[in-house]
């Protein structure tokens, strides 16, 4: 592994903070020793795991495979008529196992704590990591402690508890929740996965670049609108395009990358916007998108300075702008997303309309989540339905014939 | 004065002894950095300070479960049995 900050080495052992200067760590790779063709990925299963050779497990017995990744790039004609655009794809990962893209990183990491020989996972959530750490850990045969903040939608709990974990519901914020998971990492010796195995587990969303090259026949996109919470998983997505051309897997990389944050918690938008080299912390974040609701990003900086370096943007939605985007993605697309997939098709919607999109660049949105982990949001205008006499004339009436 | 529990993250304890936890007088959080620099030398000062001086990007500091940005910084003022707790920022749910 290799320190962000300091480039200092350090043996793949169960770290991740550097020795040296304290900061972040990466897993590195030597490209040299990794033969990945398309031939040979065209023959492999199409799930994450399709790419072992870029992941950080040693042994494939150690792989916790419920089928995650690999999965569907829609292209998009009806939406993109709608906002003017030509080349649009929705990389649609509702329709993971369960039903978010935190299948990616937990099973690499809940394998990587069977490798370390863990005694207990957990991690600390906003809805989707939970459940997705949850199922991971029942199939490794792991106990499962996640810590979640007051105020997860009802259906993100009850398909946790549904896996066995044990539910730790904190009375704070996320960031408070992050911090007692942290500590309790510490103490207890459980592996919390978005923390102590977090250098790790970010190493499961580069899964999410590779498979829109493999999907854009080899090629990289020219933007991808990604939802952004801590911004682990827009690091992830530029690494994994990089490394895709360090192996000759693709060609140039020349994407622009677009953070999609919502209004009431958008700390990383704003840095963006005034050209800080910091991010300035959010303690109460109020937004329908509780999945991004994360007011102290731990790859806010990160984020700011891939932005930067791919002459992408920042762009945050209203929960409106949200709710009405899940409407338009759903009815144009057929694909339910919850409110974090509305905040990259709404910022998507932005930018097309405010013309910062050339009508011809491929353009990947990455949908995150199912709709149907947070039913809740969406307006109840859309949701109410009237109930009729079982009478020929009564459906006459309300369809107004 | 005020004396303070300061609890260091396990990655921190290789700059401090391998102490995890210990008891320092101080007035505000400033001075009790100052104290801890003075105490455990350069390692600990080359983890925790960038080359201005200033805390690094990546480390949040609480007191008693708070983050001192939403404080008032090294000039939060201190009060018997406040606990400080020096982190790693990570985060991502």
């Amino acid at each position: 592994m290799k320190c962000r900050e300091c480039g200092e080495q350090h043996p793949a052992k169960r770290i991740y903070a550097c020795q040296e200067c304290f900061g972040p760590l990466d897993v590195i790779y030597d490209y040299n020793d990794i033969s990945l063709t398309k031939d040979v990925l065209r023959g492999r299963r199409q799930n994450l795991w399709r790419y072992f050779e870029l992941l950080p497990i040693n042994d494939r017995e150690n792989m916790i495979d419920l089928g995650a990744g690999y999965t569907t790039l829609q292209k998009c004609e009806e939406l993109g008529k709608r906002i003017g655009l030509k080349n649009l794809f929705i990389k649609n990962d509702t329709t993971n196992p369960t039903y978010s893209f935190k299948d990616r990183p937990a099973s690499v990491a809940v394998s990587k704590a069977l490798e370390f020989h863990t005694k207990a996972v957990g991690c600390a959530s906003t809805g989707n990591l939970a459940a997705a750490t949850a199922a991971h850990a029942a199939k490794a045969g792991l106990p499962c402690y996640v810590f979640i903040p007051e105020g997860i939608e009802p259906n993100k709990i009850a398909q946790t508890a549904a896996y066995g974990a044990r539910i730790i519901k904190v009375k704070g914020t996320y960031d408070e929740t992050n911090r007692l998971a942290y500590q309790a990492a510490e103490l207890y010796n459980i592996d919390i996965v978005n923390i102590n195995l977090r250098p790790y587990y970010v190493e499961g969303s580069k899964t999410l670049a590779y498979e829109v090259c493999e999907q854009l026949d080899w090629h990289t996109p020219d933007r991808v609108i990604i939802p952004t919470a801590s911004g682990a998983m827009l690091c992830a997505i530029e690494k994994g395009f990089r490394e895709f051309k360090e192996l000759g897997l693709t060609d140039e990389v020349d994407t622009k990358l677009v953070c999609a944050q919502a209004e009431g918690c958008a700390p990383i938008v704003k840095s963006f916007n005034t050209s800080s080299r910091q991010v300035q912390p959010i303690e109460n974040p109020e937004t329908v998108a509780h999945s991004l609701a994360i007011g102290d990003p731990g790859d806010g900086i990160y984020v700011l300075e891939k932005l930067r370096r791919s002459k992408g943007t920042a762009e945050a939605a209203t929960d409106k702008e949200i709710t009405d985007a899940i409407e338009l993605l759903a009815q144009t697309e057929g694909i339910f997303a919850e409110p974090a997939g509305g905040v990259s098709v709404a910022v998507l919607k932005k930018l097309a309309e405010r013309g910062e999109i050339d009508p011809n660049e491929k353009v990947v949105c990455y949908v995150t989540g199912n709709g149907l982990k947070s039913p809740e949001a969406l307006p109840s205008q859309i949701t109410e339905s009237i109930p009729i006499e079982p009478r020929i004339q009564s459906f006459a009436y309300v369809i107004g014939r | 004065m005020t004396e303070i529990t300061i609890i260091f993250s396990h990655a921190l304890i290789s700059a401090t002894n391998n102490q995890r936890e210990i008891r320092v007088k101080g007035e505000n959080l400033g001075e009790i950095l100052n104290k801890l620099a003075k105490r455990y030398g350069n390692e600990f000062k080359k983890k925790l300070f960038d080359k201005e001086g200033k805390i690094k990007r990546f480390i949040n500091i609480y007191i008693n479960g708070k983050d001192t940005r939403f404080l008032d910084g090294l000039e939060t003022k201190l009060k018997k049995g406040d606990e400080i707790l020096i982190i790693p920022a990570v985060s991502g749910g």
